[in-house]
């Protein structure tokens, strides 16, 4: 039943789509393809705002999940475009950002709205606006 | 198991839904052209297929929780160890355990026993979209009355 992702290509599944070289990736239009960390475009930022530890949970966890310097990893990065994670990397982070905060992240639904044209990756992906999801999804659970 | 036909899993011996727990059953043949690359005079059932027989259960597992709505896709496959060699004819005990439910993924815990005999585990992904068309969603109807996927939960899709 359970087969390799490489034989989705004709799926017309909003979540994923695949790219010229077979790889899966999101479905988002804008594909960042692999190979090669970019750095974060906006490193040299010269006012840090203080830091949530929201955004410090989840740097950390895509330093360690996707190996990427934990220095490069700013609130104004983009998971996708200046990380250059990908939808499977993306999948790590997200299993262990529901377990860190006890939450399960809307992925479906974020993409669906980004395919739609309702939302901007952005709106999701920048790591500060990830991290007010977060905070979001976690004053929702607890409401 | 009908190697040929990459059927790895001959029939759910044991599926609850609520615990998210499925064990299976998987009798490796006592012939197979695979055996003649792997190895010659030594046959062994290759690695790959071991982790296989973990997806499919895993797979089946998915499918029954979400009421054969969608299908499960491997993904990743993580900490694999294979601790024992598997020869031909032997019937092997698979397990999964449902651990972690994402949005359009899940995680299982899964394990190859046989006698309780630890023959190897691994941590998989598995990506959950919904049926990529009516042909595949009808097959996998049929493959799950082949491995007894009870009734009521195909019925519900």
């Amino acid at each position: 039943m359970a087969v390799t992702i490489e034989l989705v290509p004709t799926l017309r599944y909003t979540g994923i789509q695949s790219l010229a070289d077979g790889s899966a990736d999101w479905g988002l239009l804008r594909a960042s393809k692999r190979g090669g960390r970019l750095l974060a475009k906006n490193s040299k930022s010269t006012r840090e705002l203080p830091m949530s530890s929201t955004f410090e949970t989840i740097a950390n966890i895509i330093a360690e999940t996707c190996d990427i310097p934990r220095d490069s990893i700013k609130p104004e990065s983009h998971a996708i475009n200046d990380l250059g994670i990908d939808s499977l990397d993306f999948l790590d982070i997200a299993f262990a950002i529901d377990k860190a905060f006890g939450i399960k992240l809307p992925l479906e639904q974020w993409t669906q709205e980004v395919n739609d044209g309702k939302a901007t990756t952005d709106q999701y992906f920048v790591l500060k606006n990830l991290s007010a999801r977060i905070d979001e999804l976690v004053a929702a659970k607890g409401a | 198991m009908r190697l040929e036909y990459f059927q790895l899993i001959d029939r759910i011996v044991d599926l609850k839904i609520a615990d998210r727990k499925i064990s299976t059953e998987a009798t490796v043949p006592g012939t197979s052209t695979i055996f003649e690359g792997h190895f010659p005079g030594f046959p062994l059932m290759p690695g790959v297929l071991l982790i296989e027989a973990m997806a499919q259960t895993s797979g089946w597992l998915i499918v029954a929780s979400n009421g054969f709505a969608r299908m499960a896709f491997l993904a990743a496959v993580k900490d694999a160890k294979f601790r024992m060699f598997v020869t031909p004819g032997q019937k092997l005990s698979v397990k999964a355990a449902l651990t972690h439910e994402g949005s359009g993924y899940a995680i299982t815990d899964a394990s190859i026993t046989l006698d309780d005999k630890s023959i190897c585990d691994a941590t998989l992904t598995l990506r959950i979209l919904d049926f990529p068309n009516d042909e595949m969603k009808l097959r996998m109807r049929e493959a799950a009355a082949r491995v007894g996927f009870p009734a009521e939960v195909s019925a519900n899709g």
